[in-house]
């Protein structure tokens, strides 16, 4: 009884389990509560998480049906990401972190889904739902874009959807994703080109427009 | 040769072209291919316009109020215990239940056992710190606290002000506090203090804001508080009450870090005055060879000490013999 307790007094155990976080959080390590070792104040790992909540809810919002699966969505990450908040340091990278979780969190819901077929068809999915915030008249403007995307493979959407609206590097996106580079690279270029093809005109050759995918 | 141009361009090329992820190079070899291709181009152009339809779709999500339920999940303080601390003490207690059903106190499958195997697996729950796991500081440190509390925190700081003209309470002993020049901290105050039987010296720095810290070192003849525990040199940061403190012995001796610091900050602190302490070299303890070159030092006035001193240009001293401590 003694021995751990004094082992853990000397940081020997601490140190031993950190060397075994858990492989998706990798990077991440134990912090100190209130400051790091060059004590240098640091900010509050919760609010750390608040500067990347809007970022996780618009994320979150472009891979669900609707806006109320989304939060629950979000919920479900910021309360893995509590759990876990011993393997975070301040050095770590937390978008990487917690967008990862968040698209594991949704292939995992969406397995689960699927299990109970409840996976909506592509046309409730489309756009005319309520699911996302564009107002009428950007959707009208956009909306053939969404259409587009709604048609794509889940991991293309997500590919797409990440790279747009976040802009992460090639190598965060995919250790977000959890693919290879090349791999990202491959489904980026399939799904902005299948968008563009959906997307085109008539008069400009788009002859798939309109099309959707069959499930 | 410049093969690198030659290379033909890809769809991920043109991809990452309007992403904006190419090195400059294969941005210039594209750029180039784009000037002889206008279908290409117009490719790279819709992917851009692809990206900005999407983000002006989803962008007012960012200016939408967050939801009440995931704000107060940010809010809700989770004082869980760190993995490290739950599983050293989640040892300790299955340490504990397996020499139990050694001993046959505790037959195999009793509640008994159960329970202490279940705590286990129970330590990272939200219960607070304080009832999780309760803080263990020794006796000279409670003393501390409770001498830093009795005493209100501005009188901390009025038995001396850092400045040139400041008075140090009691010379003989400003001698021999630990320079923490190097890390921005100077000598404030020297006080002996008193909590109950025990009696302590009372050293407060403060930094360039004015922060204070406060290092105590037990009285000799409070060594006998020793006696029972003594986990050694290690230092032990805890955050008693919300108080952060850093205790450890040296030679013997018990000091207590406190201030209003995280316990990183607080760690390092102390390990910097535990190398740059003089150690505990009273009058006649000391021997004759080691006592020379430690006189100047001593000889020194009070206000020579408190003047700011930049970096430390004094060896730490580690003269002891345990002979000379008895």
């Amino acid at each position: 009884v003694v021995i751990p307790i004094t082992m853990l007094a000397r940081g020997g155990w601490r140190q031993r389990l950190i060397g075994r976080a858990a492989p998706e959080c990798s990077g991440i390590r134990n912090a100190p509560e209130h400051g790091d070792e060059k004590g240098i104040p640091s900010v509050r790992f919760e609010d750390r998480i608040c500067e990347h909540l809007p970022s996780l809810r618009r994320y979150a919002r472009s891979l669900c049906v609707d806006a109320a699966a989304a939060d629950d969505l979000v919920q479900e990450c910021l309360l893995r990401a509590l759990r876990k908040r011993h393997l975070w340091r301040p050095s770590g990278r937390l978008r990487s972190w917690l967008f990862r979780m968040l698209y594991r969190l949704h292939l995992n819901e969406r397995a689960a889904a699927v299990q109970r077929r409840e996976i909506p068809s592509a046309d409730a999915t489309a756009r005319g739902d309520c699911s996302h915030p564009a107002s009428q008249e950007i959707r009208a403007i956009c909306g053939d874009v969404l259409e587009a995307v709604e048609t794509l493979p889940e991991e293309q959407r997500a590919a797409l959807l990440l790279m747009a609206l976040e802009a992460p590097s090639y190598r965060e996106a995919a250790r977000i994703l959890g693919v290879p580079v090349g791999t990202l690279r491959s489904r980026l270029s399939r799904a902005r080109e299948t968008v563009r093809q959906l997307t085109a005109r008539p008069e400009t050759g788009g002859e798939y427009a309109r099309l959707r995918r069959v499930r | 040769v410049r093969t690198w141009w030659l290379r033909p361009v890809t769809d991920e090329d043109l991809v990452a072209f309007a992403d904006g992820r190419l090195a400059r190079r294969d941005a210039e070899r594209v750029a180039a291919h784009l000037r002889n291709h206008p279908d290409d181009a117009d490719r790279v152009r819709a992917y851009v316009e692809q990206d900005a339809r999407l983000r002006k779709l989803y962008d007012r999500v960012l200016d939408e109020p967050v939801p009440a339920r995931l704000g107060r999940l940010m809010e809700r303080p989770r004082a869980g215990v760190p993995r490290g601390l739950a599983a050293g003490l989640g040892l300790a207690a299955l340490s504990l239940a397996a020499l139990a059903a050694l001993l046959g106190v505790f037959g195999p499958g009793s509640d008994a056992l159960r329970s202490a195997g279940r705590s286990f697996f129970e330590l990272g729950d939200e219960r607070p710190l304080e009832e999780a796991v309760a803080p263990r500081i020794s006796s000279f440190a409670a003393a501390v606290l409770a001498a830093r509390a009795a005493e209100p925190e501005a009188a901390h700081g009025t038995l001396a002000t850092p400045g040139a003209d400041a008075k140090v309470a009691r010379m003989p002993d400003a001698a021999a506090a630990p320079d923490l020049g190097s890390l921005g901290l100077r000598l404030a105050s020297v006080a002996e203090r008193r909590e109950g039987a025990h009696s302590f010296t009372e050293y407060v720095y403060r930094d360039a804001q004015g922060a204070r810290v406060a290092l105590y070192e037990a009285e000799p003849e409070a060594q006998a508080w020793l006696a029972a525990r003594e986990d050694v040199d290690a230092l032990c940061a805890v955050n008693h009450a919300g108080t952060h403190l850093v205790e450890w012995i040296l030679e013997g001796r018990r000091y207590v870090l406190v201030g209003d610091r995280s316990l990183a900050e607080l760690t390092r602190l102390a390990l910097h005055a535990r190398a740059a302490h003089p150690l505990p070299l009273l009058a006649g303890q000391a021997g004759p060879a080691q006592a020379a070159p430690e006189a100047p030092a001593r000889e020194a006035s009070a206000a020579s000490h408190l003047e700011p001193s930049p970096a430390p240009t004094r060896e730490p001293v580690l003269v002891h013999s345990p002979a000379q401590e008895m």
